[in-house]
């Protein structure tokens, strides 16, 4: 589905994303991995276009990342992105303006179950409330990739569990899901598969299950040991 | 169910789902949840799921029918086998570790019996 | 297209709105000056509501730059450059809507004026006809009336020109500093330099080209006679929107 080869990425002479290759199949849920800092933002703004690399080669289903891409892809960013004007109904007014694949009925039913007034401002939000938010706008869509960036930031437990369900419910055998995370351990049970990258480039990857078993460790403990120093 | 990590994680869910079977929570023949809900239960990974439900009936401890859902067998005998399965790998690791540290077997059986007497102790 | 320009009128809804109130207020004083025929009050207002229909057009600029460079500069832009939309549909919805705007300004100032000054002659009749203003107005221009439709007409299609070639050239500034410059401490102010230097030597080249009808005769000849000028303007706005659209497939980092 994503096809990701050599890309590099630098800002001011510091290569954020550095020779990264990999390959996002369909029917997975993915970790990224990484401290903060490693290029695991800067990966995924490359692929939904908010970013172009200074080389290499990143394709969706074959095709440059365009407008058909974008047409397929939700991205969360950690930032806060919305108008100033905007509340949570205007937003997912947008999202279906723009979104063939946006389904209102769900968001309203996301937006409850998170307890979201849609008629609060975004602005006026908390961190928290806010992340909750862009959750519900993001897999209200239908898309073939779903890319949340660190989702589970600044939220706490009780809503943290909520968005682990709407995570594994919105799932499904077309879809490939990345969540990056700096904190491994919440993501552990669901994730099929773990990148883990470090200045930009990978340093392991695999399915979950086998790197346990190989390794003899969890991904947490793997993840303890690759960022140790 | 605490997750283990050294436990690959459908064994794990199998184990409790087997559990279940025992204790009664879930009866013979009972309907289990559909692979997402389950995921969604355990807060697994639907693959993971999809594999619980895989392995179980390849063991024959559930079956499917197809468009309505999955289901626990039927078959009475399984409750004992599955009680005994689990004797044996809780016994078998608890006697191991205990004859490993110089427990003789009448040691072994009075504390068993001590501890089977005052359960919540 | 047509949801993007939504959202860029949405966007400006509170400037407008704000544009609006303020031509109110001023229309009502004047619509009160003559009501009791005060000439002094009546001429007051004429000369507010001239300088306010010329800030609100000098506004439309402002905005279409603010617009632009908050979009490339701030997170929202995620909002937009995250849609299945390509880079030129974005810029082309910016600029239409401005064209959009800019043209209702232009017909609701032009409006209001022409209903102002029948107001002007119907109550203080010493100031004479509309039609003789008119007349007076367009002899000291030097337009018969017959060239009078062409006339308007190439000024105005001259004026969205060089408008939208300048609009151009803010865009592709700051696209460049989004993108080349974007490592740069000074990208803002980079980006002001760079336009003021490509429209400084937009003027110059346009000085070097050929003025026809030299000395013109009528405001059309004079119209005509820019051609070259407005041609190459033509051709800048155009160079610049498709490196502003090039720069953003290729380049953009947001």
């Amino acid at each position: 589905m994503l096809e990701c080869k050599d890309l590099v990425k630098t800002y001011r002479n510091k290569a954020a994303v550095n020779h990264l290759s990999l390959q996002v199949e369909p029917g997975r849920i993915y970790a990224l991995l990484g401290p903060n800092g490693s290029g695991k933002t800067t990966f995924m703004k490359m692929a939904a276009g908010l970013v172009k690399p200074n080389s290499g080669e990143l394709l969706f289903e074959g095709k440059p990342i365009g407008v058909y891409s974008k047409a397929h892809t939700a991205y969360m960013p950690t930032e806060a992105y919305f108008y100033p004007y905007m509340t949570g109904a205007d937003a997912g007014k947008y999202y279906q303006d723009f979104f063939d694949d946006f389904d209102p009925d769900q968001y309203a039913r996301l937006l409850e179950t998170m307890n979201l007034d849609p008629k609060q401002k975004i602005s006026k939000m908390s961190s928290g409330m806010m992340a909750k938010l862009k959750i519900a706008l993001n897999l209200s869509r239908n898309a073939k990739l779903i890319m949340l960036d660190e989702p589970l930031n600044g939220i706490d437990i009780i809503a943290r569990d909520k968005i682990i369900d709407t995570i594994i419910s919105a799932f499904s055998p077309e879809k490939a899901i990345i969540l990056s995370s700096h904190l491994v351990d919440e993501l552990e049970k669901i994730i099929d598969h773990a990148i883990f990258i470090k200045d930009g480039a990978m340093v392991l990857a695999g399915d979950a299950e086998m790197l346990r078993m190989e390794r003899g460790k969890s991904i947490v403990e793997l993840y303890k040991e690759i960022y140790a120093e | 169910m605490d997750f283990r990590s050294n436990i690959p994680l459908y064994l794990q869910v199998m184990d409790d789902i087997k559990k279940k079977i025992i204790t009664g929570d879930l009866a013979l023949g009972a309907r289990l949840p559909s692979t997402r809900e389950l995921a969604v239960q355990y807060q697994i990974n639907p693959n993971t799921a999809v594999r619980v439900y895989n392995e179980l009936e390849s063991q024959g401890i559930t079956f499917t029918r197809r468009g309505i859902g999955t289901f626990v067998t039927e078959d009475p005998s399984w409750k004992n086998r599955l009680r005994r399965e689990m004797a044996e790998t809780l016994i078998g690791d608890l006697v191991g570790q205990l004859k490993e540290a110089g427990f003789t077997k009448q040691e072994l059986l009075d504390t068993i019996s001590r501890f089977y007497d005052q359960p919540s102790a | 297209m047509f949801n993007l320009m939504k959202y860029e009128f949405r966007k400006n809804r509170n400037i407008l709105l704000v544009m609006g109130g303020g031509l109110l207020l001023l229309q009502l004083f004047y619509l009160y000056s003559i009501i009791i025929k005060n000439d002094e009050k009546a001429a007051v207002g004429m000369v507010l509501l001239t300088i306010f229909a010329w800030v609100c057009f000098f506004s439309v600029f402002i905005l279409a730059v603010i617009n632009y460079s908050r979009e490339l500069n701030s997170k929202s832009s995620y909002l937009i450059f995250m849609t299945p939309n390509s880079s030129y549909t974005i810029i082309f919805s910016k600029m239409l809507s401005i064209l959009i705007i800019g043209s209702a300004m232009a017909v609701i100032f032009g409006l209001l004026g022409f209903l102002d000054l029948q107001l002007l002659s119907a109550t203080f009749p010493e100031v004479g006809t509309l039609s003789s203003l008119l007349n007076e107005m367009l002899d000291a221009l030097g337009i018969p009336l017959n060239t009078l439709l062409p006339s308007a007409l190439s000024a105005l299609i001259t004026f969205i020109i060089y408008f939208f070639a300048s609009v151009a050239i803010v865009y592709l500034s700051v696209t460049l500093s989004a993108t080349f410059l974007q490592n740069s401490k000074l990208k803002s102010y980079l980006s002001v330099g760079l336009f003021f230097l490509i429209s400084f030597l937009q003027g110059k080249i346009i000085d070097l080209l050929p003025v026809l009808y030299d000395p013109p005769h009528n405001i059309l000849e004079s119209i005509l006679g820019i051609l070259p000028g407005t041609l190459f303007s033509l051709a800048l706005l155009i160079v610049c929107i498709y490196s502003c659209g090039k720069l953003l497939e290729k380049r953009v980092s947001l």
